[in-house]
This record gives C-alpha cells, structure tokens and sequence, in this order.
C-alpha cells in the first residue's frame, strides 16, 4: 500500500520514527515534496482565512499528495506525545480538518496518539496501528526499530550540539539561538530561508533541538506556571538556556498561531530582563523575503556593531529591543 | 486584601456573592468598555485571544480603584486559558504593578500552591461562610441566566421598544443586593413574571436562532458588540447553547468526580469532529447539529480572532451547515469595535432567515463567513 506523508507539521520532529515503522511493515511511503508557492496557495484556498500558517500549507501538501494517487493519507490525531502536555488544539483536530475542509482525499490513516497519561498510550496506537498491515509480533519489532531510530536520530542532533560547545572550535562570528516550532524552523520555504542566512553570515546558529529534554526541563523552572505544550517547553526552556551563551535570539512565530502568542510573548519578556537582543519573525502568507532580509541583516549589524564596543552596549538610544 | 477580578458577561452578580460571603473586600471593575480594550490590547500580546486583553483591561481598571489581589481561574491545556493567568502576572509584573494571584487552577497543577492561596480566602470566613457563599453565588447565576434566558424569548415579541433591556438590567441591579437563597428565588420568579408582561400577546412567531461557539465571546457583550440584544431587535429569539451554570456543573462540580462524559457531544459531533478539540470546540459543532434537528432556523458561530478551539470548529461547521441543512454566521471577534459591519452582516443573516421561512424558491442554505 502506499502511504502519504505531508512534508508539515510533525514530519518534520518523527519523520525517522514514521518511516522506519512503515517500512519495516513492509508498506511504500510517499512524502510530499518541499513547500513551493503552489501548495501554499492551494492551502490557503481551503482553509477558512484566521487558520495559522503551518496547518494552511499541511493543506497544501495533502492536497499535493491526493495528486500523486497515494492509496491513503497518514494523518495522525495527535492529542499529545508528552505526559500531561499537549500539542496544540489544531493538531487534536488535523483529521477533522483536512478531511471537512479538502474534497476528494484520499482515505486517512489517522490513529490518535494520545501520551498525556504516559508513553504506554503512545506505544498502544502504533501497536494498534500496525496490526492493521501485519501481525503483531512484526509490528512489536518495527515499532522497536523505529523507536530506536527516532532516539538515535534525536541522540545525533544532540551529540553535534555538544561537538560545536567544544572549546577547539573556537566561534569567530556570532552566535544566535533560533526558536521556533520545528516545522516553521525547518521548512526552507515558510522560514524563508532564516536558518541558512544566519549560517551564510557567519553565525553560530542554535535550535532547540539540540538540547537535552533534562536540560529543557530544568530551565523551564523560571516560569511561574508549567508550559502544558510541549513545543512551547521546548522553546521557553532553549530560551532561558542560550539567554546566558549566545548573542542574540530570533524568535520565528506564525501569525494566528495559539501557542507562539504566549510563548514568544514570554520569551520576549525574558529577554528583556536579561538584556538579551530578540529579533521576533512573524510569518504568513507573504511570500516576499527581502522584508525578512532586512530585519535579520539589520539585527546582525546591530549585534556586530554591539559587540565592537562592548562597553557602551548598546551604541545608540536605549536598547536595542525597546519596543 | 482587596480582590478584584475580570469581567465576563453578568457573573460579577455570582463572583460578589461569594466574596462578599467570604468576608473579604472586593472591587468589582467598571464593565468592559472601550478605555478596557484600549488598556489591555496596548499590554498585551499582539495576536493573543480578546478575552485575555479584556481581562488585563479589566485587572488593571480595577487596580487602578485599588485593588491589591487578583481572583483568576487556571487550566491545563490545550487552550490558551489555562495560561491566563500566569501571562497577566508577567504583564502586571512588567508594568510595575505585581499584585498578589489567587489561581483557582486543577488541583493536579500544583496542590500546595493552590493551597496557599485558596486557604487566605477561605479563612477569614471558615466553611460556614463558604458553603453559603457558594449555595448564593450558585443561586445568582443561575438566577441571572434564568433571566436572560427570558429576556432572549421577550425581546423580539416586546410591545415597547427597549423595554425588555431595561427591565432586564434593573432587575439585575435588584438581585446583586439580595442575600438569602429564598429572595432570590422569589424576585427571580417576580422578575422574570414581570418581563414576560412586556410581550405583546399577539406576537408572530420570532425567527429562532442557536448562539454557539467560545462561551466568553458568548457571554460578554461588549465582546460580542450585544450581539443577543442586536438579534433580538431584528425580531430573532435567541438561544444560547452556553449556560456558565451547566458548564460548572458538568466540567468542574461532575468531571472531577469522574461522572462527566462527553458521549452526548460526541455522538451529535460523530462524523465532523471525533474528539474534544479543547475549549468549547466540540459543543461548537455538536450544538449546531442538535440546533438544526431541534428545528432552529440557523445558528451564529462567534468567536475571537486566533482562537484556537473554535478554528478548528469553524473549519468544520461548513460540513454541518449543509449535511443539516441550517445556515451558519460565523462572526470573528478582535479589537475591532465598529459597529456597522457587524449590523449589516446580521441584517443580511437575519434576512437570510426569514426568506428561508417563507418558503422562498430556489433557496439553498449557506455557510456565511467572512470570506
């Protein structure tokens, strides 16, 4: 059977884990291909106007797909892949949304994964899942293997985090922390690029990825209340561990999305406090880059020129991220 | 201690109540108007839900009459309230203006937090006062959507113009001064006698229309621009499918005891929406397809900007609109304030309706949106 995987959202976080799974079930997976502007417009044509960005170009990739003639669509119920966390409503209702709002899609593959009590919940809906295409031993041992992967996977990201800490690759540029959700971060077009900018200037660039979960536990202590989302955790906890070892930070946010009001709210309220430069992306819609060009070349010059006269930071006015 | 706490729609009468009760001092905060919004859109975050700028308005005005702690509720997830409360504390924090939190949150968050800050509220009175206090407030909010639940059916048949609302807020202004369960359930009664005087006996039958969607939105009409109050003068009886009362019963007093099920939500859900979205979501569309099989003639959908429950219900409702035949008017709400749009959209609506009614040829029922 081939399976069609939507190159959005959590493709971008289990990727390793979804395919290692459906392979050794012995099943043929289709991902979609990059983000283009057609599927984003196709997207955005589906969904009602005050849905945020990231699910508007999931649509446009299902879409994408259907195109392609998958036999089905895996479009996961995903309520939550962390004890007592959530991810976002919109996630809980992807199936929903994708099949009420595109006509003619194909069949959906859409078990819910639902870890809020625990990994057990997790395991029973692949295990669930599985038994659809093979017996149950089969799938026990795939998903094994896919676990696996998908630590090793996170395990490896990590590891270059600590290879880059090493104090043999003496930093010569800046070093700048990028937050986001990783699906924003990730996707070369939605992003427009931020990433490999920040990289072609020069720059350190740091994720939220490549912490350890312990790490982000325990610098998410200085909230006055638990994060219940669980890329929101991630993103508040990076932001308090690299407010002390970078130069700057740039939050990446889409615009209408739920959890990134808050968090990149909290995130800006710690960096001022800290005294740390925040640059904040909004994105949308809007295809034109030369907006975000600007600001981020603009942010760069302001940290450079920042740090050439380190004692009268900031050089100008009063601080380079008053409002 | 001096405890004020943001408005949300008439439950200020209950909120009084159960302070007054308690033995504490209170400051309720002027009704949201426009200086609120003003206040708590230039504090708050950009794109963040309007009840949170509303409430960081309501705060800060009720501050501002010297108010020194905040009575808030907290959640768990997935929807942006259960952070509320948490974010204004940085905001007022921010502002220089830090005043003491009392989160009523899930006791599974943080018992001993909860407990330090519920026990100063509780103490001054001891259990007697809060168990009268609660059975009070309980019998006020009850007794105010009583009420309105009769304003809705007698403004579109009122023989006097205007005369429903009016009646209707002193009759509020009547039970925030009463003290025992037994007045309040009289006057209620008087009240409500009083309000269904006002209707002319020979009244055609109102056109009925089902509000769904966020219960804030719902239950706040500076929000939603008095949205009940602009229908009902169209000539719309209004139905609200959010009772504040019922929400408490079902999803604090019942589901902490573990006897709450959302089967019934689900099965009228069953085919659009599998499962709770968070928030009010799945009432959203389980309640327009019980309006329909009810009979109503259509629904209005509100809700505000970027909200994300209801996104995902608005995403769906199209569906339900034409599989159950009944028009949808999904109305969004942010700072915007201007009236007129939102008058013309009803108008339309409205007209929609009645042509529907009529019997008009060619008629196809839709789902009006924005777009």
């Amino acid at each position: 059977m081939k399976i069609g995987i939507p190159r959005a959202l959590y493709y971008y976080r289990f990727y390793p884990m979804w395919r290692t799974f459906f392979a050794e079930l012995g099943q043929e997976l289709i991902v979609s291909g990059p983000t283009t502007k057609e599927i984003l417009d196709c997207g955005v044509k589906a969904a009602p106007d005050g849905l945020c960005l990231p699910v508007k170009v999931y649509l446009g990739h299902v879409r994408n797909l259907a195109a392609k003639g998958v036999d089905c669509l895996f479009v996961p119920h995903i309520v939550s892949v962390e004890k007592q966390e959530y991810i976002c409503p919109k996630f809980m209702g992807l199936p929903d949304i994708v099949r009420n709002c595109l006509d003619h899609c194909p069949p959906l593959l859409s078990p819910t994964i639902d870890g809020r009590k625990g990994s057990r919940g997790i395991i029973c809906s692949y295990l669930k899942l599985g038994s659809c295409f093979a017996p149950i031993h089969k799938v026990i041992h795939a998903y094994r293997l896919a676990a696996a992967e998908q630590r090793r996977c996170e395990r490896s990201l990590i590891k270059e985090h600590n290879a880059r800490q090493h104090p043999c690759t003496q930093k010569v540029g800046l070093t700048i922390a990028v937050l986001g959700h990783e699906y924003l971060l990730h996707d070369e077009f939605v992003s427009m690029g931020v990433i490999n900018r920040l990289r072609q200037a020069e720059c350190l660039v740091l994720t939220a990825e490549e912490l350890m979960t312990d790490t982000i536990a325990e610098h998410n202590r200085f909230l006055r209340k638990r994060m219940y989302w669980t890329s929101g955790k991630r993103i508040l906890g990076a932001a308090h561990y690299y407010s002390a070892k970078v130069d700057g930070i740039v939050s990446l946010m889409s615009f209408a999305c739920g959890t990134d009001s808050m968090t990149t709210d909290l995130v800006d309220r710690h960096c001022r406090r800290s005294g740390i430069p925040h640059l904040v992306i909004s994105l949308d819609e809007h295809t034109g880059q030369t907006g975000v060009l600007t600001r981020v070349e603009a942010f760069l010059d302001l940290l450079r020129r920042g740090r050439k006269h380190e004692d009268h930071l900031p050089p100008y006015g009063e601080s380079v991220y008053c409002d | 201690m001096k405890i004020t706490f943001p408005h949300m729609g008439n439950l200020y009468i209950a909120i009084e109540a159960l302070l007054g009760e308690l033995g504490h001092e209170f400051v309720v905060p002027p009704k949201s108007s426009k200086r609120t919004l003003t206040l708590g859109t230039k504090y708050s975050p950009e794109t963040i839900c309007l009840p949170l700028k509303l409430g960081v308005g309501n705060l800060l005005e009720g501050i501002e009459l010297g108010a020194d702690t905040a009575l808030m509720v907290g959640g768990r997830g997935p929807c942006r309230l259960g952070y509320y409360a948490a974010l204004q504390q940085e905001i007022l924090y921010d502002l220089g203006k830090e005043i003491n939190f009392i989160v009523l949150d899930h006791p599974k968050e943080d018992f001993t937090r909860l407990k330090s800050q519920v026990v100063p509220l509780v103490q001054k009175g001891g259990l007697r006062a809060l168990a009268k206090g609660v059975a009070l407030a309980w019998e006020k909010l009850k007794a105010v959507e009583k009420l309105e639940r009769t304003a809705h059916f007698v403004r579109p048949r009122e023989a006097k113009p205007r005369a429903t609302t009016q009646a209707l807020n002193r009759a509020l202004q009547e039970l925030r001064r009463l003290g025992s369960i037994r007045d309040i359930r009289r006057r209620c009664r008087e009240e409500c006698d009083n309000l269904l005087a006002l209707a002319s006996t020979n009244a055609q039958r109102p056109i009925k229309v089902g509000i769904v969607g966020e219960i804030y939105t719902i239950l706040e009409p500076f929000a939603n621009l008095d949205l009940e109050e602009r229908l009902g003068y169209l000539g719309v009886e209004v139905f609200r499918t959010v009772s504040l009362a019922r929400w408490l019963r079902n999803n604090v007093i019942l589901s902490s005891l573990g006897l709450y099920r959302s089967w019934k939500l689900r099965i009228n859900a069953r085919g659009y929406l599998r499962a709770p979205v968070g928030g009010h979501g799945l009432d959203t569309v389980a309640q327009t397809a019980a309006l329909a099989c009810k009979g109503y003639d259509g629904a209005v959908h509100i809700l505000p900007f970027t909200c994300m429950p209801e996104i995902v219900a608005q995403c769906v409702l199209p569906n339900v609109s034409s599989d159950c035949r009944i028009p949808v008017l999904s109305l969004v709400v942010d700072e915007h304030t201007g009236e007129t749009g939102f008058q013309t959209r009803l108008e339309a609506f409205v007209d929609l309706l009645s042509r529907q009614r009529k019997g008009g040829a060619g008629y196809e029922p839709a789902c009006l949106s924005w777009s």
